[in-house]
């Protein structure tokens, strides 16, 4: 009976074993690119919300520091992106093109 | 010896604990993932290599439907067919103010009731128009931030986004602008294409454009596609990089098409309360990419048959495992087709009706192979039929009814028996009773606000939380004079953080606002009119 129990146990934790071996390589654990995904996924769902206030007063500092940009008619200060416009310069241009994004 | 026991026995049932956490965890993040993305305006032939080069080398991965149509001709309509997967005909969302029905079957409630988080986020999706039907609208959120979050917490997620900058005005951004060179010059050219980059609608004969503006104001519409393009490529990174590309059915389509000039508007049913139900307004692409493992084996990619808006949602529930307890309309199109006939149904002037209570003119159409039929009801009497043969003349220029009398009883006798038995309008009441007045909270006060002025877009009240409202509105002034009622739970509407994008397309034309909110119902008591004014 003992010994039932005992190859009982032991069956249990061989399939458990494995099933956790296989969890393991077809996770992040041991597969470099889904790690890659999974810290950008994770990044990515820590990005703040939009908060207006914050994306106006950054706009208006990047404006303030280069006054072609903020004369831009897209990216500029009455652009079509409005507050949005100072940062996607920054993204798609600027900083490609050495200008600095204000902290 | 207990211990011994107690510690093999306490090992093995952690062993197994883990194991099924982790095989728990692989099934939940093989449930997929929706996104579907609607366009603004895209009309079908609005897709080109040209135009959208990011989304065109994504095709070849895509089933393509070539033969696709929408269910209306204005937004609202289109989606909620979209969404519940009935045609107009059912869920009688004809104009501003309508909601769906509560006896409307809703598959977006059963894919949440599966576990699935169902969610819009943007603004408007905070109207009537897109409540009732199983949409969890938490405006304001950043949509990709949105996908993340569910993802990473191996929740699976249908998402529905509206990309909007299609819209008109055709004002897209300076290197987007169309070769300089094709611009008509001379100061009444200059004034016509500056209405197309500023208003809102053009009417059929209020501006009489020459053959080269005509290329020119397409080519404008066409520019707001390929900032689109960008749009699209940036979230094909986003998905790509985060994995979720693996894991997420991606729909892609549009809201409607847009006349661009074939009948002399520019717009459509919305903007120009002339709306029909024509080849440019109803074909859209319809495009979708699977995970590889829910591919279809053998099925082919591109896919010429007639497809529909009310297909997708079957479609979705196909794949995703979630079967509607109750039958739908569409089909999945992922499996081989019939040959159906295409009907759609639209009210006059969408949105813009003038009276939301009293819809006088809805306009129907039917479609099967090169055959397609119009048929207009005003006051519930068939006006006009006009039948089109689309292969000989695919821009519905000659109306064929009087020598094919067959194909329109044909197509007709099917048309007329679904138009006359189209759901009306349905407007959500509720019966409530208040001892005051509300008081505005906010705005708090009349007069003129800027967008810098406004941190979100939304209305407050005094009053218990407990009742439901309903807020009155005028917007705009004259001919372009909107009035409707929106409905709220609580004494908050809470439309979220807009763009000044949106804010200057849609908000400003209309500058002129009045407001009042009471109990639903409409017996009162009304709060004080606030006159609103809105300035870029």
């Amino acid at each position: 009976m003992k010994d039932r129990v005992r190859q009982a146990l032991f069956g249990l934790f061989l399939l458990s074993l494995g099933a956790y071996t296989y969890g393991a390589f077809t996770s992040s654990l041991f597969n470099p690119r889904l790690a890659d995904e999974r810290a950008y996924l994770m990044t990515a769902s820590r990005m703040p919300e939009v908060d207006a206030e914050e994306v106006r007063r950054q706009a208006e500092a990047y404006w303030n520091r280069y006054k072609d940009i903020a004369a831009d008619a897209h990216f500029g200060r009455n652009g079509a992106l409005g507050i949005y416009g100072a940062r996607a310069h920054y993204q798609k241009h600027g900083r490609y093109e050495g200008r600095t994004w204000p902290e | 010896m207990l211990a011994r026991w107690f510690f093999i026995s306490l090992f093995a049932v952690l062993a197994v604990a883990a194991a099924l956490g982790g095989l728990a965890g692989q099934r939940s993040a093989r449930a997929p993932n929706v996104l579907l993305v609607t366009v603004e305006g895209m009309r079908v032939d609005a897709l080109s290599a040209e135009t959208m080069p990011n989304l065109w080398q994504r095709l070849p991965r895509a089933y393509h439907f070539t033969e696709h149509r929408t269910a209306s001709a204005w937004t609202a309509s289109n989606i909620v067919s979209l969404l519940t997967g009935a045609p107009p005909f059912d869920h009688g969302v004809h104009t501003r103010g309508n909601s769906a029905p509560p006896d409307l079957y809703t598959p977006l409630d059963a894919l949440a009731a599966a576990g699935w988080h169902v969610g819009g986020l943007q603004p408007f999706m905070q109207v009537n128009l897109y409540q009732g039907f199983g949409l969890a609208v938490d405006p304001g959120r950043d949509f990709r931030r949105w996908m993340a979050t569910h993802a990473a917490a191996r929740e699976p997620f249908m998402l529905w986004h509206h990309y909007v900058d299609t819209h008109l005005p055709y004002a897209p951004p300076d290197s987007l602008l169309p070769d300089p060179a094709l611009r008509p010059t001379g100061e009444e050219a200059e004034a016509r294409l500056k209405a197309v980059m500023t208003q809102g609608a053009i009417l059929a004969g209020s501006l009489t454009f020459t053959p080269e503006e005509g290329v020119y104001v397409r080519r404008l519409f066409e520019a707001g596609f390929r900032e689109f393009d960008g749009w699209f490529e940036d979230l094909w990174q986003f998905l790509e990089r985060s994995g979720l590309s693996r894991n997420t059915i991606v729909i892609l389509t549009a809201d409607h098409g847009e006349e661009v000039l074939e009948r002399g508007n520019v717009g459509h049913a919305s903007t120009t309360g002339d709306g029909h139900l024509h080849e440019e307004i109803v074909r859209v692409p319809l495009i979708i990419w699977l995970p590889d493992r829910l591919e279809p084996p053998g099925y082919p990619r591109i896919i010429p048959q007639m497809t529909t808006h009310i297909d997708v949602m079957p479609t979705i529930a196909a794949l995703v495992g979630v079967e509607p307890v109750q039958a739908l309309t569409g089909r999945n199109v992922l499996e081989p087709l019939p040959d159906r006939i295409w009907m759609g149904a639209t009210s006059k002037a969408g949105f813009t009706e003038a009276d939301p209570s009293n819809v006088a003119v809805f306009r129907f159409a039917a479609a099967r192979g090169r055959w397609k039929l119009h048929l207009d009801i005003q006051s519930g009497e068939p006006t006009r039929w006009r039948l089109f043969d689309l292969d000989a003349d695919p821009g519905e220029g000659t109306d064929l009814a009087e020598a094919h009398p067959e194909i329109v009883e044909e197509l007709g006798v099917p048309l007329l028996a679904r138009a006359q038995l189209m759901r009306p309008p349905h407007t959500p009441q509720a019966s409530a009773s208040l001892a005051a007045a509300p008081e505005w909270v906010f705005p708090e006060r009349n007069g003129v606000y800027r967008y810098d002025d406004l941190d979100r877009f939304r209305l407050a009240w005094t009053g218990p939380d407990s009742v439901d409202y309903v807020i009155q509105y005028e917007a705009g002034e004259g001919d372009r004079l909107l009035a409707g009622e929106l409905h709220a739970a609580g004494t908050e509407k809470d439309f979220g953080v807009i763009s000044r994008r949106y804010w200057n397309t849609w908000i400003v034309p209309l500058r002129t606002f009045r407001l009042r909110v009471g109990p639903a119902g409409g017996s009162g008591p009304w709060s004080p009119w606030r006159r609103l004014e809105a300035e870029e």
